[in-house]
């Protein structure tokens, strides 16, 4: 994992290729996220795009459908795929979420898993057997959960710090996840960051959040970053370091130029969070930043 | 003696599999929305959920199992009208409800590519809408049309190189890798595009050539005549020139004489000319024919 961009990216949809690729982002992002689901077992327009945001920009691997919650083997095909598609576009890692994607049928969705210490011991074999087939390091991202499942033995936390310890294998947090958890669940969100063990966080994600019904948020990706979900990241930052933050957005995809404006806004907090870890940790910066 | 370790994670382990299988049976299972609410207990026992889990996942309610349902059932819905715009309008809403739930329920969709859900519904509702007397009859056609736009435009594929060798009789042709060929009883392809209409095909039996526009990535169609349908179709699974004129002629119950091959060599201009053909095989095994 040695060599990986850090700042601000975007993840990579349908909506923004083209203008991506047409050089309108050039300079303004540190990466772009890829889900390869989105590219597998097809070719055209699409591939010719990434093919060609790929020579611009450093790119970084992320998962949807890989099921590390399931109770089924691995799906070879999937797999053999993927790995060619990870050869073709190399990321330093892959990334893929706590949850569970097919139970006999796929639900194209993230679904929770028991927070057990038998699903965290599943969960940490199918990582390191992720790991070995694709030839790489794997993250594994918190994800928004609206239900618990079955009897509670650890609370999220202590889960997640279970798997990453048996794994071996280190974090995407996903901030707004935690958020979007801490008011739907009705916890302290800095009191779940603190239990984070923050060593192995690799990677951000931030993104916005919809209300569906008065009483759950929804993950939805579909709005802006709300001002409590930038102070996490920050406060993760301030402790990390430099970190590659993704801006994730799916929903209501606004135009380019504005997404822009939204990930300069974050690199200002961003950048200020860097300032703050800077002289917490001695750290001498490389290079004078402007502004 | 087992390790007392090990039987306690496996105990575990059943416990996990009872209530993700239940969780997943909730957002799966037809007509039972009413039952999670009105019977949330009975519903979990019927799954094997007792004791301890079933307690504490009473204790939770029904609410947010029902929200897992509506948010996974929502966007599988929402990914098909989005890729069978046409053919789920004219379902009307309250046959696409009943399809998706049967589809969702009995088969469930197989595979991790969000786009394949419409041809996995497709294949599923297929004969049902052949036998149901409120569907009509050219509704499977219209699907099958415009899954073949999503797949000519998707594909693997397609601006192959021309081979450079001239057509010749005793060869097999290169075609870009995108094209397709669809028989259709309905001549779906003439409907209009727009969602609304719900004026009928006519019912002509219809063969469509498809592939990718080499420069702007369009999806193109062209119809194709009977006998140019026989005869293409031979040559996109690899015969020969000579093979699939006669084949073809005799299969569209033509004679291969003057005025077809003038016809048939019209017809590979334009494909030529389209970058569709690319060319004589310099053998008859280095093009595998395209996946169809
Ligand atoms: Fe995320």
């Amino acid at each position: 994992m040695d060599s990986h961009p850090t700042g601000i990216g975007l993840g990579l949809r349908s909506a923004i290729i083209a203008e991506i690729d047409a050089g309108e982002a050039d300079g303004a992002l540190a990466f772009v996220e890829v889900s390869p689901e989105n590219y597998l077992w097809r070719g055209g327009l699409a591939l010719d795009q990434l093919a060609r945001i790929r020579e611009r920009f450093p790119l970084l691997g992320h998962g949807l459908t890989m099921n590390l919650g399931g109770l089924g083997p691995f799906d070879d095909r999937f797999f053999a795929e993927l790995k060619d598609f990870l050869d073709r576009h190399p990321t330093p890692w892959y990334s893929d979420h706590l949850c569970l994607c097919n139970n006999g049928a796929e639900f194209h969705d993230l679904l929770p898993v028991p927070f057990t210490r038998s699903t965290a011991k599943r969960i940490a074999a199918r990582i390191r057997e992720a790991s070995d087939r694709l030839e790489r390091p794997m993250l594994v991202e918190n994800v928004s959960y609206y239900l618990a499942l079955g009897e509670v033995e650890m609370d999220e936390p202590e889960f997640i710090a279970e798997i990453l310890e048996q794994a071996d294998c280190g974090l995407l947090l996903d901030v707004n996840n935690a958020f979007v958890n801490a008011q739907n669940h009705g916890f302290d969100p800095y009191a779940w960051l603190e239990r984070i063990p923050l060593e192995r966080v690799r990677q951000l994600h931030v993104a916005g959040h919809e209300s569906w019904d008065e009483q759950t948020l929804i993950d939805t990706h579909g709005a802006d970053v709300r001002d409590e979900v930038y102070a996490m990241m920050a406060w993760v930052i301030e402790r990390t370091g430099p970190l590659p933050v993704l801006l994730e957005r799916d929903n209501h995809i606004p135009p380019l130029a504005e997404l822009l404006g939204e990930v300069r806004k974050l690199d200002e907090v961003y950048q200020q969070a860097l300032g703050r870890w800077r002289r917490g940790t001695g750290a001498v910066p490389l290079e004078v930043l402007h502004g | 003696m087992d390790d007392p370790r090990e039987l306690h994670a496996s105990e575990g382990d059943a416990k996990d599999i009872l209530i993700i299988n239940a969780f997943t049976s909730a957002i799966r299972e037809r007509g039972i929305d009413k039952t999670l609410e009105t019977d949330l207990a009975g519903f979990y026992r019927a799954h094997g959920v007792v004791g301890e889990t079933l307690e504490q996942m009473l204790e939770r309610g029904p609410r947010r199992l029902r929200m897992y349902r509506q948010m996974v059932q929502g966007r599988l819905r929402r990914v098909l009208r989005e890729l069978l715009p046409r053919t789920v309008a004219r379902l009307g809403k309250k046959r696409f409800l009943a399809d998706f739930a049967d589809f969702f329920d009995d088969a469930g969709s197989h595979t991790v590519i969000l786009r394949q859900v419409a041809g996995e519904f497709t294949r599923f509702c297929e004969r049902r809408w052949a036998e149901a007397e409120a569907v009509p009859d050219f509704l499977s056609d219209l699907a099958k049309h415009e899954l073949l736009s999503l797949e000519v435009r998707n594909s693997v594929g397609g601006r192959e190189p021309a081979t450079g060798l001239p057509l010749a009789l005793d060869r097999p042709l290169r075609f870009d890798g995108t094209t397709r060929l669809r028989r259709y009883g309905y001549a779906v392809h003439s409907l209009p595009l727009d969602v609304d209409d719900r004026s009928e095909p006519e019912a002509t039996p219809s063969a469509l050539l498809a592939y990718r526009d080499r420069e702007k990535y369009t999806v193109r169609f062209i119809a194709l005549t009977p006998r140019a349908t026989e005869v293409i179709e031979r040559l996109l699974s690899g015969s020969t020139v000579v093979a699939a004129l006669q084949q073809g002629a005799a299969a569209a119950g033509e004679t291969l004489d003057d005025e077809l091959l003038a016809g048939m060599t019209h017809l590979f201009a334009d494909l030529s000319e389209r970058g569709v053909l690319l060319g004589a095989l310099p053998d008859a095994l280095s093009d595998a024919p395209p996946e169809a």
